[in-house]
This record gives structure tokens, C-alpha cells and sequence, in this order.
């Protein structure tokens, strides 16, 4: 029941991208075609999940126990910068479809704060490896959604009349202001 | 020798414009989107992140430029990363030890610089091909334009959403009385975020097109 | 030929080390600092919530300093209280006379992660204060907690065994408070979190808990 609600309050409530701000350079800069996006959003969640776990159990079972804890920013991006590149060599060999479409996001994802800052957030709140893993899930699930939707919205407004001036960046941060009013309705659910 | 001390001062200089106005991260590049739109509730929160950035920029520009002819290419991201990861969290130490306050409100956003692309992007772009000054120009520029930015995000979104003006959580320089304006605690929320950067980016947009179309009528003006 | 893979490893490795041992450095310099900080902080929120007392001091029996989520446990579970925990206790006294307890509340129900504050309360069970120690809620809602001191000052100077939650109207004096505009999972924290400070300050009363200094409960 505690997991579920880790889920749904990492996916909907708080809402990575629109309502604590974490992901935003992908989000904005990735979705121009709901094809794209998706495939951001698919690695953004392999990567996430994944390091989620390993990052909480490095940190339950290596840092605290050699009281190095304040290491955690340096050994958390380590890993998901060699997380990520690991990814990458595996999907080359093993799938080389499945590379030609993430192959491109791969590297980008490094720095997608999402992932640090999802390992972060579950240090910070003491979660267990269970709930780190869920947390971590459930927050690129949130990314995921939060991209493709936006995808979608642009592909429909491409061609609309947009005032000169609000062409390009301005209509897309106004989109997702209005994505993030939506995205409060769900905090009636908590 | 003083011509090139001259040519080292101004290309110092062009690097700070170019940081602040020409390249704003924010406002051109787009860039670092993260921190700007979630820290940016009070102009207080704008400076504090604006400053730290700037302080891992200069020095992470300044190391890697100087470290660029020993770091090999083929890790130079890992490199990268183990340098500004050191220093943000020198700086998080720092901050926590001497402005607890400003600790406390930055939050989980200190460590995230690592990951803001305004960072690794210099040093990919311009430190690791680039001498050490013109190098630490350049972050120095970045970083303050970065500031700039925060700074006035912060402002528009604290007047606009708390009624005050440069409130450091228990008493502001002025405050809006209720009764001529009733803050709109939207601008405060997630939503007014993104509204707001889309005002600014759009009122920036309309003076440089502006201005170009004024330039380009004076220039037919003349041929003709 | 040297492998070229093992010169780099080996810079990659130098540039690591060297960050390590900076960082390491930086930490033992700023060690004391922050736990001063830390410890400062303590003690202002100790004093803002029971501003008559001059001393605050830890119990003796380390159970109740240092052990007291465990012994409080069992009676925050059986009063359906159990996603609080009682992470801190000091003994407060005026001029050596026992003069109130301060119970640090963990809220682990906040909506931005856990939420710490302290509450303080007076021989007869009269709430002096409530302090925040750590929150990191939505700007501009839940916040509005720490923001506006109006909320929390709903409790200060009550006397009751617990206190419920209501949008608009409450009378603390007879146990209702308002809560946070838009902001109901924050309030609701906060008044779980002090009715569990209420519920350990029931059972540290007659157990004969002193400090050091000889300063006892009850």
C-alpha cells in the first residue's frame, strides 16, 4: 500500500517534471515529435530504475557503514554516468534497433537532474532499496508521461498562428504552465 | 607584451558581455532550466543559487582550462564530472556551515548543479580549448548572467505572488499592502514559473526584433 | 607500446584521488561549523517554544534521550499514530525547577518528505510553542506553515488532549484548528505530529524521568 502511494505521488502528484522541476533541459529540448519523446521517456526509465537501486543500496551498504555519506553526489553521478554508458555498449551489441532509436538520448541523460535528483530524493527521505526502486520508477514514469503529452500538444499547435514574439521557447514554457495547472488536479487524490 | 595584455583584457571583456548579454544561458541557450524555474520563489533564493553557480563556474572553468592538456580526451567527461561534482559539494559544505538559511531553502538543488548544463556545457565548449583567463572570464560571464536572470525571475514571481520585494522570509524591504493588491499565489506555485520565463523570454525576443527591423530600415534608408 | 587505456585510467584515477582528498579536507573544516549551526538552531527553536525556561537539558537515562522513538513506539501505534516518529526530548527547567518538556516530532506524512519540529509543553499539558525545525513543503502552499505564523500559533497557550483538523471555524480552545488553505496534507502533518507529542507526554509524566542535573518529570 506504501508502495502505491510512493507510485502515484512520484508519477502524478508531484510530477517530476511539472511540479518540482527536475528533467526540464529533455523535456523542453526533446519534444518536438511524439515518436522522440517516447524514446526518451523509455530510456529515462530504464536508466532511473535502475539507478535507483543501485545507488540506494551503495549508500546503505558502503557509504554509511564507512561514515563516507558525503561522498553521495560524486559516487551518485559516478555511477550514473558509467550506468549510462554501460546501457549504451549493451544495446549496441545485443539490439542494434532498439540503439538506433535511444542511441541518440543516451548520453543526454547523464545530465537529465532527473536521475540525480531522484537518487538524491530517496537518500533524503531514508527510503529502503523497495521503495527506492518504486520512487525511482514511478518518478521516470512521471517524466515519461509528462514528455509524451507534451509531444503530442506541440505536433497539434505546429502550425497554429502564434503571436512573432512567442514563437519558439515562450509557447512551449506557456504550454507547460498550463500542463502544470492541469497537473494539480491530481493532488486531490493524496 | 602590453599589446598582448591589452588583447587579454578585452578578450576578457568580450567573454563577460557574452555571458551576460549575448549568450545568456537562460534567456538564449536555454539552458539550466532546472534551478531557474525551481528555486526562483524570492529574489533572495535567485541570487543565493545564481552566486553558488557561479562560483562552481568560474573554478571548474578555471581548473579544466588549466588541466586541459593533462585530461585525455578519450575520459574527459568522467573527468569533467569528478571536478564539478568536487566542487559543488565543497560549495554545499560551505553553504551549510556558514548561510545555513540559504541551505535550507536551496534544498536538494545544491547537488543538482552537477547536473546543470550550463557547466559541463562551458567547459566541453569553451574551457577545454582555451586558456586559463579568458577561461575563468567566461565562466565568471556565464555565471553572473545566469544570476541576472534568476535574480529577476525571482523578483517578478515574489512581487507578483507574495506582494513583497526582496523579503528574506521574516521581513522585506517593502511590502505590497493588501488592499492595493492581493498577491496571486500562482506565481509562486509551479504553474507561474513557467509563465513568467515565458513573458520575459517573449519580451526579450520583441526588442531585439525590434531593434533589428529598425537597423534594417536605417540600411535601406542609406542605400537608397 | 604502453597501453594507452592504462595512462588514461591512470590520469582519471590521479584527478579522483586528488578531488577526494580536497573534498575530505573541506569536510573536516566545515565539520564543526555545522554541527555548531545545527546545535544553534536546536536551541533557538528550544527557546521559542518554551520561552520561560533557562535550561534545557537531555534525560539521564539515555532510553529516553537518545532511545526515545522505541519507548515511545508501542503508544503511538496503539493510538493509530504511526506515521510519527519521536525523534528528540530535552527537560526544561527555570531556575533549576522542572518547568516543561520539549518533544521533537518527526511527520513522515508531509507532502514534500518529513517535516521536523518541536513542540513544547508545560507542566499541566499546556502547549508553550511549536518550532519548525526542517521542511521542505511546496512553496507558497505548504510552506505557509512555516510563512504564516497564524497557523501554528492555533495551539500556543491550548490545553487539551488532542486537537482536530477543520477547514474554517475552529476554536483551539476546544480542541478544533483551521487548517492551511489548499495545503490539507500539510496540516494534517502538523496536527498528528503535535496530537503524538501529546500522546508521549502523557507517558513520560510519572515514570520519575530526571536529567543529570536532578531535574525530574512529573
Amino acid at each position: 500500500m506504501k508502495l502505491l502511494v510512493i507510485a502515484v505521488s512520484a508519477a502524478l502528484v508531484n510530477n517530476v517534471v511539472l511540479s518540482r522541476f527536475l528533467g526540464l533541459c529533455p523535456f523542453l529540448g526533446v519534444s518536438k515529435s511524439i515518436k522522440t519523446a517516447a524514446g526518451m521517456g523509455a530510456a529515462v526509465i530504464a536508466v532511473v530504475t535502475v539507478s535507483s537501486s543501485i545507488c540506494s543500496l551503495l549508500y546503505d551498504y558502503l557509504l554509511v557503514p564507512l561514515d563516507l555519506v558525503y561522498l553521495n553526489t560524486i559516487v551518485f553521478i559516478l555511477i550514473i554516468a558509467a550506468l549510462v554508458q554501460f546501457v549504451e555498449m549493451v544495446l549496441k551489441k545485443k539490439s542494434h534497433a532498439l540503439y538506433e532509436s535511444l542511441g541518440v538520448y543516451l548520453p543526454l541523460i547523464t545530465t537529465n537532474c532527473c536521475v540525480l535528483g531522484t537518487a538524491l530524493t530517496n537518500v533524503q527521505d531514508s527510503y529502503g532499496l523497495a521503495e527506492s526502486v518504486v520512487n525511482g520508477f514511478g518518478t521516470s514514469a512521471g517524466f515519461c508521461i509528462a514528455i509524451i503529452l507534451m509531444a503530442g500538444i506541440r505536433e497539434k499547435t505546429q502550425y497554429n498562428n502564434v503571436p512573432e514574439s512567442f514563437k519558439g521557447m515562450p509557447i512551449v514554457l506557456l504550454t507547460a504552465g498550463l500542463m502544470s495547472i492541469a497537473f494539480f488536479g491530481f493532488a486531490g487524490i493524496m | 607584451m602590453a599589446d598582448k595584455k591589452e588583447s587579454m583584457a578585452s578578450r576578457g571583456r568580450e567573454r563577460l558581455y557574452n555571458g551576460i548579454i549575448k549568450e545568456n544561458p537562460t534567456l538564449v541557450l536555454i539552458l539550466g532550466m532546472c534551478p531557474t524555474l525551481a528555486v526562483t520563489t524570492s529574489a533572495i533564493n535567485g541570487i543565493g543559487m545564481g552566486l553558488s553557480t557561479t562560483v562552481v563556474l568560474l573554478l571548474s572553468n578555471t581548473l579544466i582550462s588549466m588541466l586541459r592538456k593533462f585530461i585525455p580526451d578519450r575520459v574527459r567527461m568522467p573527468a569533467y564530472i569528478v571536478i564539478v561534482a568536487s566542487l559543488v559539494t565543497v560549495v554545499q559544505f560551505l553553504l551549510e556551515a556558514y548561510v545555513p538559511d540559504l541551505y535550507d531553502s536551496l534544498g536538494i538543488y545544491i547537488p543538482l548543479i552537477v547536473v546543470n548544463c550550463i557547466i559541463l556545457g562551458r567547459a566541453e565548449a569553451y574551457a577545454s580549448k582555451n586558456p586559463v583567463f579568458p577561461s575563468a572570464m567566461d565562466g565568471l560571464g556565464m555565471g553572473l548572467g545566469f544570476t541576472c536572470s534568476l535574480t529577476i525571475l525571482g523578483m517578478i514571481r515574489e512581487l507578483l505572488g507574495a506582494g513583497t520585494f526582496l523579503s528574506d522570509g521574516a521581513s522585506a524591504v517593502f511590502t505590497i499592502p493588501q488592499s492595493v493588491y492581493t498577491p496571486a499565489n500562482i506565481f509562486i506555485l509551479a504553474p507561474g514559473a513557467f509563465i513568467v520565463l515565458a513573458f520575459i523570454i517573449a519580451i526579450r525576443n520583441r526588442v531585439i526584433r525590434k531593434n533589428q527591423e529598425k537597423k534594417a530600415r536605417e540600411s535601406r534608408k542609406e542605400s537608397a | 607500446m604502453k597501453n594507452p587505456i592504462v595512462k588514461d585510467a591512470m590520469r582519471l584515477f590521479i584527478i579522483t584521488l586528488i578531488s577526494g582528498i580536497i573534498l575530505g579536507f573541506f569536510y573536516d573544516l566545515t565539520k564543526g561549523p555545522i554541527a555548531a549551526q545545527e546545535e544553534k538552531t536546536r536551541t533557538q527553536a528550544y527557546q521559542a517554544v518554551l520561552p520561560d525556561a533557562d535550561k534545557f537539558e537531555a534525560a539521564a537515562d539515555t532510553a529516553y534521550s537518545t532511545d526515545i522513538e522505541a519507548q515511545m513506539r508501542p503508544f503511538l501505534n496503539e493510538a493509530g499514530y504511526t506515521s510519527d516518529s519521536i525523534t528528540g526530548l530535552v527537560i526544561a527547567s527555570t531556575g533549576g525547577k522542572y518547568s516543561g518538556v520539549v518533544v521533537t516530532v518527526t511527520a513522515h506524512d508531509g507532502y514534500g518528505g518529513d517535516i521536523q519540529f518541536s513542540v513544547g509543553i508545560k507542566p499541566d499539558g499546556t502547549i508553550g510553542g511549536i518550532s519548525i525545525l526542517s521542511i521542505s513543503e511546496t512553496a507558497g502552499l505548504g510552506m505557509r506553515a512555516k510563512a504564516d505564523p497564524s497557523f501554528l500559533s492555533q495551539w500556543t497557550g491550548m490545553k487539551q488532549d488532542s486537537f482536530d483538523l477543520v477547514k474554517s471555524g475552529g476554536d483551539p480552545a476546544s480542541g478544533t484548528v483551521d487548517a492551511i488553505s489548499g495545503s490539507t496534507v500539510t496540516s494534517k502533518a502538523f496536527q498528528r505530529g503535535i496530537n503524538a507529542a501529546l500522546i508521549a507526554f502523557k507517558n513520560l509524566q510519572d515514570n520519575g524521568i530526571s536529567t543529570a542535573g536532578g531535574v525530574t518529570i512529573g
